[in-house]
């Protein structure tokens, strides 16, 4: 195993070498302490894969991760960074960095995340892959009638099988007048403007039987 | 623009400052004992009594960063 690492803070590349070789034994790491280091370094030797702490100062972190791509575009790159995830992850991630590790958790995931990489896949955080899943299902179109309370989905319902609201009351043990601020609260949600209108959505969205 | 206002502005660059002392001087060197404890930890055997203490400290000093980056990150907040 040939691991680069690249970090602008001796103490923190003598603690990721110690760690690495802690970790997989008989493991050549290599040090770099700029991105001109690391380039130089990724140009004339073979790496299974890089550690790259992408807040050294200088060049952006980005425009370092994309010279080492467009030099070795099969090599691995795990992103270091002291940011808070949201703020880099997605943005390295598209700029082909197959993982991202907070420093202050490198202790316990790095090891982790270099078998990962290393292996061909991608590596993320629990934290960060929650985030992105909620992230996920904000883009998502959520059908309107979900927006709809329990009781005004139930109001919905019966009323478009056609049941009259003193029905509706009756079944719901309601009042007349609260089934009606339902069902005027539920039209509006829904952008209809009648009990007609009210079936034909709750058919054509298989709401009813 | 008022006087605080123009206080709370001219205030950020010493928080800016200060943010990047605090990811120097501390944030770096608690990364480091945060690294050092997990290569302890990955070489005693799990049997030796140290093996907890150490896995104790080793959380604790993770805690530790979590904290000390979110005060740098309010640090370098631009003010609104």
């Amino acid at each position: 195993m040939r691991i680069l690492i690249t970090d602008d803070h001796a103490l923190i590349r003598m603690g990721l070498k110690q760690l690495i070789q802690a970790g997989f034994g008989k493991a050549v790491v290599g040090e770099a302490a700029n991105a001109g280091e690391a380039l130089e370094q990724i140009g004339g030797n073979e790496w299974d894969a890089v550690v790259l702490d992408i807040t050294m100062p200088g060049r952006s972190g980005i425009d370092i991760l994309r010279d080492i791509k467009m030099l070795r575009p099969k090599l691995p790159v795990l992103i270091l960074t002291a940011c808070s995830e949201d703020e880099f992850a997605m943005r390295v991630l598209k700029a082909g960095a197959a993982g991202f590790v907070r420093k202050e958790m490198a202790p316990s995931e790095l090891i982790n995340a270099i078998k990962k990489v290393v292996a061909g896949g991608k590596y993320i955080s629990q934290s960060l892959a929650e985030k992105l899943a909620s992230k996920l299902n904000q883009d998502i179109e959520i059908p309107v009638h979900e927006t709809l309370s329990d009781r005004e989905y139930e109001v919905m319902r019966l009323l478009a099988k056609g049941n009259t609201p003193s029905e509706v009351a009756k079944m719901l043990s309601l009042s007349v007048k609260t089934v009606s601020t339902y069902r005027t609260r539920l039209l509006e949600k829904l952008n209809l403007r009648s009990n007609a209108e009210l079936t034909y959505y709750a058919i054509k969205n298989g709401l009813v039987e | 623009m008022s006087l605080a206002t123009k206080q709370k502005r001219s205030a950020a660059p010493g928080n800016q400052l200060l943010a990047r002392k605090v990811h120097d001087d501390i944030s770096q060197k608690l990364t480091v004992i945060g690294l050092e404890l997990a290569v302890l930890k990955a070489t005693l055997p799990k049997s030796n009594k140290l093996a907890p203490k150490i896995r104790q400290l080793s959380q604790l000093t993770t805690e530790i960063c979590i904290s000390v980056r979110e005060v740098m990150e309010q640090l370098s907040a631009k003010p609104k």
